[in-house]
């Protein structure tokens, strides 16, 4: 995964929420600091499976919070 | 048949004259249901859509796909639907490919995209005599009643 990886995930994502990409921090918190909501939150859940070809189970939707632990989550998700 | 009028309404929270669901014809696990509602013509709404043309209102077409979406959830989450949530429309992006017209068929097809909890996401495409009338996805939610 590198740089492309990681821009273009920022604007899918940029996209969803309504955020500009420059406001979209790796680290900041999606609901606490963006306040994306339950159907924001399954949009952005339901494209990244769709994009990256991965499935995310329920039990782990709260653990990607954030662009840098959703980052992670894929780049373990195709080591696998 | 797989559900019919009673069977929907124990899941559906809606009655006529804005119920518009009349039976499910196929279920396939918790991923894909296939509904039907019978346009008769004598619809409350086609009184003004419009005097003397009646045409289904593209709304009502989508609000028929999203209460076949709520059948859909309850195969997903049986103990939620059970405890009769509030199901709310979130957001919608639809196409209308074709009018619906008193004595069509309307088959609507609900595909599960991805479901949880609190919310849901399918790809909804509806037909009539296998032309297609219309493609939605739907994103709705799910809140549980205040006990």
């Amino acid at each position: 995964m590198n740089a492309d990886f990681d821009e273009e995930l920022k604007v899918l994502i940029s996209d969803i929420i309504e955020v500009p990409v420059e406001e979209l921090l790796l680290e900041s918190d999606f609901i606490d600091d963006l306040k994306v909501d339950s159907l924001k939150a399954i949009e952005i859940v339901a494209a990244v499976e769709r994009k990256y070809r991965i499935v995310i189970p329920e039990e782990d939707i709260p653990k990607v919070r954030s662009l840098e632990t959703i980052r992670n989550y894929i780049v373990n998700a195709k080591k696998d | 048949m797989p559900l019919g009028i009673e069977q929907i309404k124990a899941i559906l929270p809606q009655r006529e004259p804005f119920l518009f669901i009349d039976e499910v014809i196929e279920i396939e696990g918790a991923n894909r249901i296939v509904a039907v509602k019978n346009i008769s013509g004598t619809e409350e709404f086609f009184k003004g859509h419009f005097p003397e043309k009646p045409v289904m209102p593209g709304v009502l077409i989508v609000e028929a796909l999203a209460q076949a979406s709520i059948i859909l959830y309850s195969f997903c989450k049986p103990e939620i639907a059970r405890k009769k949530p509030d199901y709310y429309l979130g957001k919608v992006k639809a196409e209308f490919l074709s009018p619906v017209l008193p004595g069509d068929k309307l088959i609507m097809e609900i595909n599960k995209v991805k479901i949880t909890d609190e919310a849901g996401i399918v790809d909804a495409l509806a037909t009539v005599d296998t032309k297609i009338v219309a493609k939605a996805t739907l994103i709705f939610g799910i809140k549980k009643s205040e006990e």
